[in-house]
């Protein structure tokens, strides 16, 4: 069962927030939203896989993250590959013909939609952010002001996709993280 | 009809073509801008009817589009298709008139829903009315209605309103020049052109069905009373009464759906709402609807 409070733990934190029983359902609702978003966009399946991955050590995927509120972040990885299959698929254009800037498009896009239903479906009275792509400096420094709260591994097209929910270790004194 | 697609996004330019496409109208010339300043131009250059734009956007906004196209003097209907949810933002953009928002990703009858109100206001106007063609012209074809039970409507047209609203039979008037202007829905059965039930809503019930969100102050309402002007998002909440009411209607006959053909407004002509409302051989059906503020809107039922 979905449980909605507002975190106790921290005065600060006084925004609804996307918190479940267990892991699994936050995974679960996680997977199925990224699912049906990718799935509306793109003829490949989004499958999940059964194992971990460590963003920090997978440079190779293209990192995007977005703020759901001033204490949630939301990261996405994506094989490059998968990201031009969709940007092909949401363009309609063959995938020889695209370029870096339509594959960035497209999986920002895809982000942004994630974070969108995931803002209708816990409504934190923020704004969320627009996406924004992970160098692997900022990465580490980004994660390192983060806790994750879930994550989970999937395939599409046999090329690795990656979400996680992330909740801030420390609220700054305006709110935010970073 | 010309549609304007603002979106930064190269790929949600596509993904909205696309969907419009696949609502299969005709005439429908699409252009695409890639920024508000760009749309903005394209708007003045190509007067389109209608403008799709995302909300969040580099140094132009969705919403500072529609302000700036309000400076201009373009009245142009403007919807937003954007992941944008906070309800101040979706309070911000109807009050400055947006007439719908839809929610990134879409499927295609969720876009279909939101702009027909649009494209049924350009494409057709009063002229279904005027087209006696349409109606049946043989008895044997007419429907053969009973009267649908004030409880049934007053049920299902509650589920669009904020506020509790009650339905009740009416005796038949003579159409009166203060029931304009009127929505006027007409429906067939599976998709064919021949005119089997009109709705009739009169300015009254219009505002009273169609400004059902809490977002339209009764300020707002007893101007446009007094102007008599129903606004834009009024009729696009008339359309979904009126399906409503189809499908209370629907209940009430066999098997086949009725589905609605059209969608217009009657301004001033009270003689055409006369010549339609008492056609030989209509049956018709009256209904005096209210909520706390305000009483005898009058919804008509007609069956030609």
């Amino acid at each position: 069962m979905r449980i909605w409070r507002n975190d106790k733990a921290g005065l600060s934190y006084k925004k609804a927030m996307f918190i479940f029983e267990d892991d699994m359902q936050q995974e679960d609702e996680l997977f199925d939203i990224s699912r049906t978003i990718w799935q509306s966009f793109s003829s490949e399946q989004l499958v999940r896989a059964d194992c971990k991955l460590d963003p920090i050590q997978t440079f190779a995927l293209q990192w995007v993250y977005c703020h759901l509120s001033d204490h949630q972040v939301v990261m996405l990885g994506v094989d490059r590959t998968a990201g031009y299959q969709l940007a092909a698929d949401m363009l309609n254009e063959p995938i020889d013909t695209l370029s870096e800037e339509d594959e960035q498009d497209a999986v920002v896009e895809l982000v942004n939609c994630i974070c969108g239903q995931l803002d209708r479906d816990h409504p934190a009275n923020e704004c969320f952010s627009l996406p924004k792509f992970l160098t692997p400096e900022s990465m580490d420094t980004l994660l390192n002001s983060l806790n994750k709260l879930s994550d989970l591994v999937a395939n599409v097209g046999g090329r690795l996709f990656y979400i996680a929910l992330f909740k801030a270790k420390h609220v700054e004194s305006h709110g935010g993280v970073e | 009809m010309k549609i304007l697609i603002v979106d930064d996004s190269r790929a949600m330019q596509q993904i909205v073509k696309r969907g419009l496409e696949k609502l299969g109208y005709d005439n429908l010339e699409i252009e695409l801008a890639s920024s508000g300043a760009d749309a903005l131009d394209l708007a003045k250059k190509w007067q389109p009817n209608l403008i799709l734009s995302d909300w969040h956007m580099p140094e132009m906004t969705g919403l500072e589009l529609m302000h700036e196209l309000s400076k201009a003097m373009l009245d142009i209907d403007i919807g937003f298709v954007t992941t944008e949810s906070s309800p101040e933002r979706i309070k911000e953009a109807t009050d400055a008139g947006a007439l719908f928002i839809v929610s990134k990703p879409f499927d295609v009858e969720t876009l279909h829903n939101a702009v027909l109100p649009t494209l049924q206001k350009i494409g057709i106007k009063d002229s279904a009315l005027e087209s006696e063609s349409q109606m049946p012209q043989s008895e044997d074809t007419k429907l053969d209605l009973v009267m649908p039970k004030s409880e049934s409507l007053q049920k299902a047209l509650k589920l669009l309103t904020v506020k509790e609203i009650s339905v009740s039979e009416k005796d038949i008037d003579d159409p009166k020049a203060s029931w304009l202007p009127c929505v006027i829905g007409l429906f067939g059965f599976d998709n064919k052109k021949n005119i089997k039930v009109v709705i009739v809503f009169d300015i009254l019930s219009a505002m009273i069905l169609g400004a059902n969100s809490e977002s339209v102050s009764k300020t707002m309402i007893d101007a446009s009373i007094k102007d008599k002007v129903i606004p834009k998002n009024v009729i696009a909440n008339c359309e979904r009464a009126l399906h409503m009411i189809s499908l209370v209607i629907n209940r009430e006959i066999d098997s086949r759906e009725l589905t609605m053909i059209s969608m217009s407004t009657l301004t001033t002509n009270i003689d055409k709402l006369a010549a339609l409302v008492g056609r030989k051989g209509v049956t018709r059906f009256d209904y005096d609807v209210s909520n706390k503020d305000y009483s005898d809107g009058r919804i008509i039922i007609l069956c030609p």
